[in-house]
């Protein structure tokens, strides 16, 4: 018997595949198209203090095997959140996790304060990986003295279970790891999504209103392991792997080269039962080869 | 809502779209007009991003949806052939409000013609006789579509290339009429012909309801991909797929949608 089951630093998950920030709402946009309550956990778009607004239109476009995106954390803020929000989260019966954004460090904390102590929210996502807002975000997850500053301040105010989510767009991936490890994160969630910039050769103008924008989707997978792989060796923390994984071998994948959970992002969008199909594949395949837990394949590849 | 495989009826060509049959109960029973569905196009590696279609008709557990070929994932559904699976979601959004007035004029671009022929076909059935405006770039462009569609509705059509119907756009016609016969505006078109048309009309006071387009990713609502800037104190954005693709005219930042932010 297969047991699906496995233990986020702390967090008891139903089972290691998520839906990623930002791309499933609250769920209930969902409800119609999957059973949500047979997800591992979900995790929430980005919230910030204060409402905001996001970026202007267009946002998206499509790209060979992926897309881009340029949303610029567009949410209702923190109060919003907490009252319309959380409750459509936690109405499906399983673990949530907010994902938490600022545009300074003070908003980074207040966030993360607000939070502590919100039993049903199982744990923080600090987002310091944003390719999408001209303050915070990625400039937050680029440097690893400003990493380690702003993980310990977090977690100075934050006693629940802090996941820190890295930007793969670094020169060194290890190196910030270790930062956030180092500042006091639980454990590590990557890889958020690579800049990236297309331009329509008609009209000669960016496909995005704010030019550039966050590369994900299958195009990114093989980076994304890689950005895994390179983590796994030098931090002793759970990690919690995204890039688009988009069937039960990309997931995996990402349990052999050391991740302890994944989340799905952009797959959703071509197939709502994207996770549900991962999470059947996943079974068989344990069953198939005799493992019991997903647990087992950590970190268990052959090199 | 809902995902389903639908299976493909029949096909029709009409100059540069195609015109699919599509059985589809459920979201043939469930969907108003003005609302549309996500199609995944391509079959085993498919698009990442789903198309919108606007729903443009909806009877007897099938829908049709009017495709014409601009790019990738629309020359695929342009080489379907009957018998094959389409897999799509919906019925999605917010269609149209329609009891707004008893001498509706619906006033459609190109391939905006979709939501506005459901919208006449409703209202025909509630016994309202809507004023179908159809503008093309080309005459050519939806081959015998016009002709059909003029045996069944009060259709005006217009071309640029003058080669059917009055030469110029519909909007230009719509200004030439000098006792308007309508009390209600419905439209559906590319952006610039929406600018002109709010500019025409803006004066008239008309219930206004235009059916917007902006890239999707979710179709549900979940991922704020297609967002459109709305009128309010600070700025701020609706979801085009779930607080449209259906919008009174009021309700839109219309400076702000044509450029500067
Ligand atoms: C709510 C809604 C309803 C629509 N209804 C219809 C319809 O009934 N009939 C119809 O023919 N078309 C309709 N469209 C437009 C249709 O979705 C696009 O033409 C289609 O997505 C293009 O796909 P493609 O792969 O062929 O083009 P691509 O290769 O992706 O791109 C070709 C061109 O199409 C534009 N485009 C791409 N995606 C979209 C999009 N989501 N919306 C608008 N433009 C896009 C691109 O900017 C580009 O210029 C609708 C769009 C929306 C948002
Ligand atoms: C539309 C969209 C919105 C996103 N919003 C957020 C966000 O608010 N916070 C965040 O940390 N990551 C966000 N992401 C990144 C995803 O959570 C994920 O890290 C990334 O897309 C890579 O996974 P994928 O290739 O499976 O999509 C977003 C991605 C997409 C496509
Ligand atoms: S396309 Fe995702 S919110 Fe509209």
């Amino acid at each position: 018997m297969v047991d699906l089951r496995v233990n986020l630093a702390g967090i008891e998950l139903p089972n290691p595949v998520l839906m990623a920030s930002g791309v499933f709402g609250t769920g209930t946009e969902y409800r119609e198209l999957l059973e949500v309550g047979r997800l591992g956990g979900i995790i929430s778009k980005a919230v910030t203090l204060e409402p905001c607004p996001g970026n202007p239109p267009p946002r998206i476009w499509e790209t060979p095997c992926g897309m881009l995106n340029s949303i610029g954390l567009q949410n209702k803020g923190l109060e919003a959140f907490l009252e319309e929000d959380l409750p459509a989260l936690l109405s499906h019966g399983i673990p949530i996790i907010a994902n938490v954004a600022g545009f300074s460090e003070e908003e980074y904390l207040e966030v993360a304060r607000r939070l502590d102590g919100i039993g049903e929210i199982r744990g923080i996502e600090l987002n310091i990986s944003c390719p999408n807002v001209a303050r915070g975000g990625i400039h937050f997850g680029a440097e690893a003295s400003s990493v380690v500053n702003l993980v310990a301040r977090v977690r100075e105010v934050y006693n629940g279970v802090l996941l820190v989510k890295l930007s793969p767009q670094v020169y060194d991936i290890g190196e910030i790891a270790r930062a956030a490890v180092e500042g006091g994160a639980d454990a590590l969630s990557l890889v958020n999504t690579f800049p990236g910039m297309a331009v329509d050769v008609e009209t000669w103008k960016p496909r995005l209103a704010s030019v550039t924008g966050g590369l994900s989707g299958p195009a990114i997978h093989p980076l994304a392991v890689r950005a895994v792989w390179e983590v796994a060796q030098v931090v002793n923390r759970p990690i919690l792997a995204m890039g688009g994984i988009s069937g039960w071998e990309q997931a995996v994948e990402m349990l052999l080269v050391g991740a302890t959970a994944v989340a799905v992002g952009t797959a959703i969008f071509t197939d709502p039962l994207t996770p549900l199909g991962i999470l059947e594949g996943l079974e068989n395949y344990l069953e198939r080869m005799g493992i019991a837990s997903p647990e087992e394949l950590k970190g268990k590849i052959r090199l | 809502m809902e995902r389903v495989l639908a299976y493909l009826q029949e096909v029709k060509y009409y100059g540069k779209a195609v015109l699919l049959s599509l059985e589809a109960p459920g979201v043939a029973a469930e969907a108003v007009p003005g609302q549309f569905v996500q199609v995944l196009c391509g079959r085993d590696s498919p698009r990442v991003l789903r198309r919108p279609f606007s729903i443009f008709s909806a009877k007897a557990g099938r829908i049709l949806l009017l495709s014409k070929v601009v790019g990738k994932g629309t020359s695929w559904l342009a080489e379907l052939k009957a018998g094959e699976q389409v897999d799509l979601i919906g019925p999605l959004g917010r269609g149209f409000a329609m009891d707004e007035g008893d001498r509706p004029a619906l006033v459609a671009g190109g391939a905006g013609i979709a939501p506005l022929h459901f919208l006449a076909e409703r209202l025909m059935e509630r016994r309202t006789e809507p004023s179908l405006y159809w503008g093309l770039d080309l005459g050519e462009e939806f081959g015998e579509l016009p002709a059909l569609l003029g045996k069944r509705f009060r259709l005006f059509m217009c071309s640029r290339d003058g080669c059917l119907g009055e030469r110029g756009t519909v909007v230009e016609a719509l200004a030439r009429e000098k006792e308007p016969e309508f009390n209600a505006v419905y439209a559906c078109g590319p952006r610039e012909m929406l600018g002109a048309l709010a500019k025409e009309i803006k004066g008239a006071n008309l219930p206004f309801q235009l059916s917007l387009e902006e890239r999707m990713a979710c179709g549900v609502g979940a991922c704020q991909g297609c967002a459109v800037p709305i009128r309010s104190a600070r700025p701020a954005y609706s979801r085009v797929c779930k607080d449209g693709p259906v919008f009174r005219f009021e309700e839109i930042d219309w400076r702000a949608y044509f450029g500067g932010s």
